[in-house]
């Protein structure tokens, strides 16, 4: 868990938005030049960024049919609270 | 390796293609009308009620389940495709920006081109036999990014520990090369059984193409396959 909160002023950059990390944060959560991201918002006032694992985390072992595809954890999402309230299925689905 | 949705919220063209014949049966194509087997408790006795309805489904089985050789094996796991409407998944899904949540389905935009939100309802599932999966009731196929996104969905519903998008798309990217594969294969009108092919030495490939398959050497195997039509008569 961060120890640590800074605040982060959005710049423009082209089309696109650029928040920059302060150091001691990028430090604390280990966050690299080409590191890659997956972002979304929550609402209007949050962004969620899920780091996107480099290929070295995730490789395949074994061959033919016992060939799989070995994931460490941090090529996993934990699903967070849902959003949608599912109807419940009835028989006449 | 296919490349995420250029733009958010996803198309229809982004998850789904139109169905090719020369395309084997996959995991996520959708068919139309396909006899869905329920049986339900019986409210007069004690022997269930067993029920066929033809619905719309989509194909639920890992492609290594769903084929013995190049033959699609009996029966095949199928899961009902709805309108989001009827399952509770609201119209914005994916314009919300939010779509972690609805974990039991996996939502298509615009799946039957009829511009609304339908989804994969992995509530309700079945098997059928796969004589009903017929080239002429597929509706749709999916996409390299479709089909990574659709395997993330089952995850999420199943388990509610998805991989990352871009893992399910780098998990998958062999098994793609191998449909593009018998695809062009069946394009090509190349005679002999695809799956055999692939486990047998080849002389002039100086392995199987299953082994180049799993060291990455997808050009080659693309451009050896194209080299073959010229062995059809």
């Amino acid at each position: 868990m961060l120890a640590e909160t800074a605040t982060v002023r959005v710049t423009k950059n082209g089309n696109a938005k650029t928040l920059a990390v302060p150091a001691r944060v990028a430090e604390l959560a280990t966050v690299d030049v080409g590191d890659v991201f997956q972002v979304h918002a929550e609402g209007n006032d949050r962004l969620v960024f899920d780091r996107v694992t480099s290929p070295q985390v995730s490789r395949y072992v074994g061959r033919g049919r016992d060939r799989v595809f070995e994931v460490g954890p941090e090529g996993f999402l934990v699903a967070r609270r849902d959003t949608v309230t599912l109807r419940p299925v009835s028989w006449d689905f | 390796m296919a490349s995420p949705a250029r733009t958010w919220p996803p198309g229809r063209s982004d998850f789904l293609s139109e169905p090719d014949d020369n395309r084997p049966i996959w995991q996520g194509d959708i068919f139309r009308e396909v006899p869905f087997g329920v049986v339900r408790p019986n409210p007069q006795g004690r022997r269930p009620l067993v029920q066929t309805d033809p619905k719309n489904v989509v194909v639920l089985g890992y492609p290594c389940e769903m084929y013995e050789g190049s033959r699609l094996a009996d029966p095949q796991v199928v899961a009902v495709v709805r309108p989001a409407k009827d399952a509770g998944v609201i119209e914005d899904f994916f314009q919300r920006r939010t779509p972690p949540g609805a974990y039991g389905t996996c939502p298509y935009p615009d799946a039957f081109s009829d511009g609304a939100l339908w989804v994969a309802d992995f509530r309700v599932i079945t098997v059928v036999s796969s004589s009903e999966l017929t080239r002429a009731r597929r509706a749709a196929v999916m996409t390299e990014y479709g089909l990574a996104y659709f395997r993330h969905r089952i995850a999420a519903g199943f388990t509610r520990v998805p991989p990352q998008l871009a893992i399910a798309e780098q998990a998958g990217r062999e098994q793609w090369v191998e449909l593009e594969l018998w695809t062009s294969w069946n394009q090509l009108g190349i005679s002999g059984d695809f799956q055999k092919w692939m486990e047998t030495f080849d002389a002039n490939l100086g392995s199987t193409p299953r082994d180049l398959l799993e060291g990455g050497q997808f050009s080659a195997l693309h451009a050896y396959v194209l080299s073959l039509r010229s062995s059809v008569p």
